[in-house]
């Protein structure tokens, strides 16, 4: 990975965006995609397990950003970006962007739930996270809190969005965990 | 606020412990809270969950009228509108252990509202319209589809709003996609029953609601946000007057509750009638620019 493509990725934090803007600008997208081989080392560093997150997460928004398409085509490119985007869901700041349960899938949700492949290895995980969702707004907050959505319920709201099948979960905590314990593989 | 104050108000004010009544907040608030919680936590803050505090230890007495008047104390407000009652509980910020600490960190408020409508009141359902207008750190706070629908300048102020989550179909808050109510409302009616009957059943009539809002603040940035809850007969399509509540948080961090009042005792004027038709005018927009698919218009008064 060379020095330019790291520098500017660890400039641009996702994590302290709080909007729903993608955290690289045009300009900052611009600049990757005029280096040589950035698609390859965004596609490296996105899959890097041992990356920082906040890169991990940079580098999928540069490759969602559009100006880079290559890795679409490319199953370890999707994988990766994939893997990168529920490690940035798991521990993001705000989860508005990703979605709330039964209700919408935000910009970053819905772009994760699309891809191809890789996308039930990468949710997986995530089924037994009981950490609440950081939800912002008005009645998004309050539906939240009232359901007690989880990390758990995100992820499995996305997967059913990827699989095509219905959201019914039931209100019920305990019962939801049996509707997502289903959707294990 | 926008909006004149009609007929009446004024009120009852009590304390009521939290534990005994809404939803409860949500602990933690992951990586916004954790990772940016500042090294020293003030004293008030720093006592273990559920220690009792310093004066409850030296004195029973005043450890119960301490509790009575600290945190756990939460203002419910009636606010008589001719022969209606809102009544709006709880009414609470949110995380108040954290007030004052200027850190990155979700800040807002609870609240619920309920309308009573006088006895001799007919309708099916009455519902709630909110509106709201929020800020954070002096710009529009905007979230999904709210951008497509949010008033300008020229409506007579910028930033108004019908609350309503995306991919929701109604206007009507709280209200799911299949026409019911979800866990945030209940909606009012009144059940037609004779006198005696409504001696033994005395739910009929109130519609109820509950919010929570919470925005993500960085440090140093100031927050606000004003709603405003109107309740709407949808049987006869009429509003019976609106209740407007919010909050503030400083640039410092610290966040002072808005005092509930009556906004107007019918239906939306001035930008809250704006909002309406900024609803109404999403509707009419391409599928993607609309708050859902199937989105319902409003009755603008």
């Amino acid at each position: 990975v060379t020095d330019d493509v790291l520098a500017i990725l660890d400039r641009h934090d996702p994590f302290k965006v709080l909007t729903d803007d993608p955290a690289l600008d045009a300009d900052a997208a611009g600049e990757l995609a005029a280096i040589d081989g950035a698609q390859e080392q965004l596609v490296g560093i996105a899959g890097d397990a041992g990356a920082p997150p906040a890169r991990r997460y940079a580098a999928a928004e540069a490759l969602l950003e559009g100006r880079l398409s290559d890795w679409r085509s490319s199953e370890d490119g999707v994988r990766a970006v994939a893997a990168a985007l529920a490690v940035a869901l798991q521990d993001d700041s705000i989860h508005n962007r990703w979605g709330l349960p039964g209700h919408f899938a935000g910009r970053l949700g819905k772009q994760l739930a699309a891809l191809p492949s890789g996308v039930d290895e990468a949710l997986s995980p995530l089924l037994d996270d009981e950490a609440p969702l950081v939800i912002d707004g008005s009645e998004g907050p309050a539906i939240s809190a009232l359901a007690g959505y989880r990390i758990a319920d995100l992820a499995a709201y996305l997967l059913c969005r990827h699989r095509g099948s219905d959201w019914d979960a039931p209100p019920d905590t305990a019962q939801r965990d049996r509707f997502i314990a289903n959707l294990r593989h | 606020m926008t909006g004149g104050v009609a007929r009446s108000s004024v009120t009852t004010v009590r304390a009521v412990d939290e534990r005994t009544s809404g939803p409860q907040p949500v602990a933690g608030e992951r990586r916004a809270a954790v990772a940016a919680r500042p090294a020293t936590v003030p004293a008030a803050t720093a006592r273990p969950a559920g220690a009792e505090p310093p004066q409850a230890r030296a004195d029973p007495l005043a450890g119960l009228l301490a509790r009575a008047v600290s945190r756990r104390t939460l203002a419910r407000k009636e606010i008589k509108n001719g022969a209606a009652t809102f009544k709006v509980d709880p009414y609470r910020k949110h995380l108040p252990d954290e007030d004052g600490t200027d850190t990155q960190r979700q800040v807002g408020v609870e609240v619920g509202v309920e309308y009573v409508p006088p006895g001799t009141f007919k309708t099916a359902k009455i519902a709630f319209v909110q509106t709201i207008k929020a800020t954070r750190g002096g710009a529009p706070f905007l979230l999904g589809k709210m951008s497509g629908r949010v008033t300008d300048a020229s409506d007579g102020e910028a930033g108004w709003a019908v609350d309503r989550v995306e991919g929701r179909d109604s206007p009507n808050y709280g209200q799911n996609n299949d026409g019911t109510a979800s866990g945030t409302i209940t909606f009012g009616f009144d059940k037609q029953l004779s006198w005696w009957g409504k001696l033994w059943d005395r739910s009929v009539g109130d519609a109820k609601m509950w919010d929570y809002v919470k925005i993500t603040r960085l440090a140093g940035q100031a927050v606000t946000c004003d709603a405003v809850s109107w309740a709407f007969d949808e049987t006869n399509g009429t509003y019976l007057g609106g209740v407007s509540w919010g909050f503030a948080t400083s640039g410092g961090g610290t966040t002072t509750l808005k005092e509930p009042a009556l906004e107007a005792a019918g239906g939306p004027t001035g930008v809250h009638k704006a909002a309406l038709e900024r609803w109404n005018a999403q509707a009419d927009l391409d599928e993607a620019q609309r708050n859902s698919p199937h989105q319902a218009k409003v009755v603008v008064p």
